[in-house]
């Protein structure tokens, strides 16, 4: 593919059309005749005599001698531009002409060995002493050694002048023509090398590979040495050892990842900027080479020839692709060298591309890293766990030496920080943990960044950073090359930071790892906000299964599906066995058929109802037949709908034994008590009728009060056993639908004879007509009469007690009002307390019991009806208000 | 209707023997034998014949309403109509001793001037 360095006359014309042509001139004239160029005869030769071919040539001295003899005279020719004739160092007469191509003597053509007179023979015998040839031989051959005219000579001359000029004719031509054949040649293969250099960009998305397919292709086609690329790092300001290289034979030393030599290739560097130019080899000579480094780096590596093209991609990036040569010779030509630019051109829109995928590409990886991480932290609400994750994943993300994460618990102190993970990739790296010389004070810092940044905080080069002394001094004792800084934070809440620390090298932070690191510190909070939240909630749920577990009595919860989804202590344990067991089970897995089915008839029922229900029930468990009391309601979730029952059961064995207890023990007492008072009323009775005989005045008084006595004590018991009755949800009613207005009258009449006695006047002021109300008759005789003479006792004299019925939306109320004193404040709120009375020598003056009201309110709210008063100033209103019947 | 006028009644309490006996005697013209228990009332019922038997409900060896079923039991006895005199006063009570056949409920403490007006009520609310 290169140009010869000089041109051989065989490469133009044929060898055998040189010798044919030889052959027929030598037989045409009987001459002798040969061709040599520079480096000695090109032809065999033609018609030598024995003379030369034998004897002269055969010696090592003569063939010598004829050799520069025969190359001489056909310089001399060329020189002259026309046929010379000599005498040759032996003495023979010859002929040279020139073969000249484009003006430069390629060859030349010799004839003779011949002689023009009669020789002089001692002349000749004493050559043949000086070469060492037999004498006797070398005369003999003499002496057949042809006479020829010199004019003879010298028309042979010419002839062959004039065929020599026409071979130069047809090898200019030739050249030319083969020239010509050369530039196709060249063009087609400059085309293939760009060819299939497109080629191998093509061939795949991975940048070595596509490089050192290149290399080897380049180096193949340009004959190189050695050709690789290397790396130039701008932030490291320093060349990179060579990745990708191809090598011409196995005896080149290989540059494969060895560090080059910096201060040789910095000639490299300085060139281009002193050039200037993109794309253009900057190519240096051994010879030409002054720089010491260089030159030593070109000796030691056997470089003769170093070109090296700068390809600079659209990031200022900059990598060179070198091809070296070690012999000159092989140094490819200009129109090479071009074609090398134009391929640095195309290798650099390669390796752009490349790159762009490789970005894409490495997007893409960080998506899915961002997803690991992001699902990593969403799935643990561990936060010393997460924490740990993420921190120990981005240090190997990023390829740092040190990731901590600190929390900011005091957020008016940030010097005040928490180290909560500090990953370090060896046990040689420093770092915080335990350092007693890194100040804290650093924190301040930290949070000072990133509240005005609420971003991430880069630095690449701490000692270059401008940052407070103590930032700088702190880092570079541990040895710190480059940080960034990430904010977990959110509304201005500064959680803590996230610190990846570079101590290898100045690391210039790229966009897409600052936002990597943004969204992950994000996520983080998100994360620890969570897992803080969940925290509580499980320290919540701990305190309320503890509340639960300490209940005395049974709590459950149950799905839809009536499924337990939560049983405390309690329930467990009547059911003999524990807690976690009875998840998810049914009623059916724990007590038996019978009463499974009545159970969750009944929680359907709740739920269908959707409303909560109380009852007392036998449970047949653990311990036997107990009894039960229990209280179920319906679970709603926030839309309203049903979406479980929960419940609780109290053992009520005891209560109810002692409940049976105390009602037989009321029972009891209270014959008991009335058994005496029959005899007491009925003695005291009879005395005051007079029947018994006429008694003194002072002795009837004396009666009374012991009559009237009598009369309470009665009444007190009848309370208490109301009340009694009352509690134990035994007092009987009999609800009928009844006309209110009869029963009112009925009550009016049986306290006239009370009220006389207090000088007060009942009024009915107001009354309705024949409205039924659903009432026992008997039990609304009683509570009116508790209203009326509680209401005539508390009257002053003279005064009147008010009584007004009215109807009220489908209700009857009934009032009573009497005037007098109003009811104390701090009475008023207990009013409908048992044995409530607002002085305790009321009881004694007004003779009441105090278990009046408490018994009214119990009566008229078994009739569905609601009690009240309104008291002030001395004027007081008690009344009731009991729905109408419908029928009627 | 036959007059009122034999009564023979039960009653343990000694007290209440005497002071139903006084009233009695000073507010109505009614024989009333009384009897200490219904054991004894049992023994005696036959041979005093009484129009109308008053009985306590609590009482040592045999009471109100097992002297009633007694009575009940045998033909000469069993249309003697039978008032209860009773301590336990509650409605419900009430209302069983009128299903059992009880002709009235008299409750304890009872007042002694209205006693005897509350007997003949009864007696003649009968129906008979």
């Amino acid at each position: 593919m290169f140009t010869p360095q000089k041109i051989k006359l065989t490469d133009i014309i044929d060898l055998k059309f040189l010798q044919d042509f030889q052959d027929s001139f030598a037989n045409a004239t009987n001459v002798a005749c040969l061709m040599v160029d520079d480096n000695g005869p090109i032809t065999k030769p033609s018609n030598f005599t024995e003379f030369c071919i034998k004897l002269t040539r055969g010696c090592k001295a003569g063939y010598k001698n004829c050799n520069e003899c025969d190359i001489k005279w056909g310089k001399i020719a060329a020189k002259n531009k026309k046929p010379v004739i000599y005498n040759c160092h032996t003495g023979l007469t010859d002929f040279a002409v020139p073969i000249v191509v484009n003006g430069k003597h390629i060859a030349s053509i010799l004839g003779g060995q011949i002689l023009t007179h009669s020789p002089d023979k001692e002349k000749f015998r004493q050559i043949s002493i000086k070469l060492g040839i037999n004498e006797k031989a070398y005369l003999e051959a003499l002496d057949k050694i042809k006479i020829v005219q010199p004019e003879q000579v010298k028309g042979m001359a010419d002839l062959l002048f004039i065929v020599a000029n026409s071979i130069s004719e047809l090898a200019t031509k030739n050249l030319e023509l083969k020239q010509k054949n050369l530039i196709i040649a060249q063009t087609v293969e400059k085309g293939d090398i760009l060819r299939k250099i497109i080629e191998i960009s093509r061939c795949s998305f991975d940048s070595h590979e596509v490089k050192q397919k290149i290399v080897e292709e380049l180096g193949r086609a340009f004959n190189a040495d050695r050709c690789y690329f290397r790396d130039f790092n701008k932030v490291q300001n320093k060349f990179g050892a060579p990745k990708e290289q191809y090598l011409g034979s196995s005896e080149i030393k290989s540059l494969l990842n060895v560090e080059p030599n910096q201060e040789a290739m910095f000639y490299f560097k300085t060139e281009l900027e002193r050039l200037k130019k993109g794309f253009s080899p900057i190519s240096i000579n051994l010879d030409a080479v002054k720089n010491r480094a260089l030159r030593e780096y070109m000796i030691d590596n056997n470089i003769r020839a170093d070109y090296a093209i700068p390809i600079i991609d659209v990031n200022d990036e900059c990598i060179w692709l070198v091809l070296h040569y070690s012999k000159d010779s092989t140094i490819p030509d200009e129109s090479y060298i071009k074609l090398l630019e134009i391929i640095a051109f195309n290798i650099e829109k390669t390796l752009s591309q490349l790159k762009l995928l490789e970005t894409l590409k490495q997007q893409a990886e960080r998506e899915q890293l961002l997803r690991k991480i992001t699902e990593n932290i969403r799935s643990s609400l561990d936060i010393d766990e997460t924490l740990n994750y993420v921190c120990d994943e981005l240090a190997k993300v990023f390829k740092v030496q040190r990731a901590t994460i600190i929390q900011f618990p005091n957020q008016n102190d940030y010097s005040d920080f928490i180290i909560r993970r500090e990953y370090k990739s060896s046990k040689n790296i420093k770092g915080i943990v335990n350092n007693d010389n890194f100040n804290k004070d650093v924190g301040k810092i930290w949070a000072e960044y990133i509240e005005y940044h609420n971003q991430c905080y880069v630095v690449d080069n701490i000692q270059e950073s401008g940052l407070s002394d103590i930032f700088v001094k702190n880092y570079t004792r541990l040895g710190q090359k480059s940080l960034i800084i990430a904010p977990i934070q959110q509304n201005f809440l500064n959680w803590g930071v996230i610190i990846l620390s570079q101590y290898d090298y100045y690391r210039h932070w790229q966009e897409e790892e600052i936002n990597f690191l943004q969204i992950i510190s994000n996520q983080l909070y998100i994360a620890i906000s969570q897992a803080e939240l969940y925290n509580k909630a499980q320290e919540q749920m701990e305190r309320e299964k503890t509340i639960l577990n300490n209940l005395p009595f049974m709590v459950w919860l149950k799905d839809k599906d009536c499924k337990f989804l939560s049983v405390n202590e309690a329930f467990a344990n009547a059911c003999g066995s524990n807690t976690d067991v009875l998840i998810g089970k049914t009623d059916y897995d724990i007590w038996s058929e019978e009463l499974a089915s009545n159970y969750i008839k009944d929680d359907i029922e709740i739920m269908k109802m959707g409303k909560p229900k109380s009852i007392e029930e036998i449970i047949n468990g653990q311990n036997g037949p107990r009894w039960y009391e229990s209280y179920k309601a319906p679970l709603f979730n926030l839309n309203g709908e049903v979406i479980g029952i929960t419940g609780c059961a109290q053992d009520i064995t005891e209560k109810r034994e002692i409940n049976k207890l105390k009602n037989e023990f009321v029972s009891t007492v209270s014959h008991e008590l009335r058994t005496p008072l029959t005899s007491l009323r009925g003695s005291l009775g009879l005395i005051m009728s007079g029947k018994m005989g006429e008694l003194p005045e002072k002795v009837n008084a004396l009666l009374d009060i012991a009559n009237n006595n009598c009369t309470r004590l009665i009444n007190l018991i009848n309370d208490i056993l109301d009340i009694e009755k009352i509690e134990a949800g035994k007092m009987d009613f009999d609800i009928k639908p009844y006309q209110l207005m009869p029963l009112v009258n009925q009550a009016i009449e049986l306290n006239q004879h009370f009220a006389q006695k207090f000088s007060v006047q009942i009024k009915l002021v107001k009354e309705i007509k024949k409205e039924f109300v659903n009432v026992d008759p008997n039990r609304l005789i009683q509570v009116i009469t508790n209203l009326l003479s509680n209401a005539i006792k508390f009257s002053i004299p003279q005064s009147s007690v008010d009584i007004e019925i009215t109807k009220q939306k489908g209700k009857v109320k009934f009032s009573i009002t009497n005037y007098g004193t109003e009811i104390p404040q701090n009475f008023k709120n207990k009013i409908f307390h048992k044995f409530a009375q607002a002085d305790s020598s009321d009881s004694r003056q007004k003779g009441g019991t105090g278990l009046g009201l408490s018994i009214s309110k119990s009566i008229i709210e078994k009739m569905d009806g609601t009690i009240d008063f309104i008291s002030e100033n001395t004027k007081t209103t008690f009344y009731f208000v009991i729905p109408e019947c419908s029928i009627k | 209707m036959k007059k009122l006028k034999k009564i023979l009644y039960a009653e343990d309490e000694p007290d209440v023997q005497t002071v139903v006996g006084l009233t009695v005697d000073s507010m109505s013209d009614y024989d009333l034998k009384i009897c200490r228990n219904g054991k004894e009332l049992i023994e005696n019922v036959e041979e005093y014949s009484p129009d109308l038997i008053l009985l306590d409900v609590m009482m040592p060896e045999m009471d109100g309403p097992a002297t009633f079923k007694n009575l009940q039991l045998s033909d000469t006895t069993k249309d003697i109509p039978v008032i209860f005199i009773t301590a336990k006063a509650q409605l419900h009570e009430v209302e069983i001793f009128k299903e059992t056949g009880a002709l009235g409920v008299i409750t304890k403490p009872f007042d002694p001037i209205n006693l005897c007006n509350e007997i003949q009520q009864i007696w003649d609310n009968k129906g008979d």
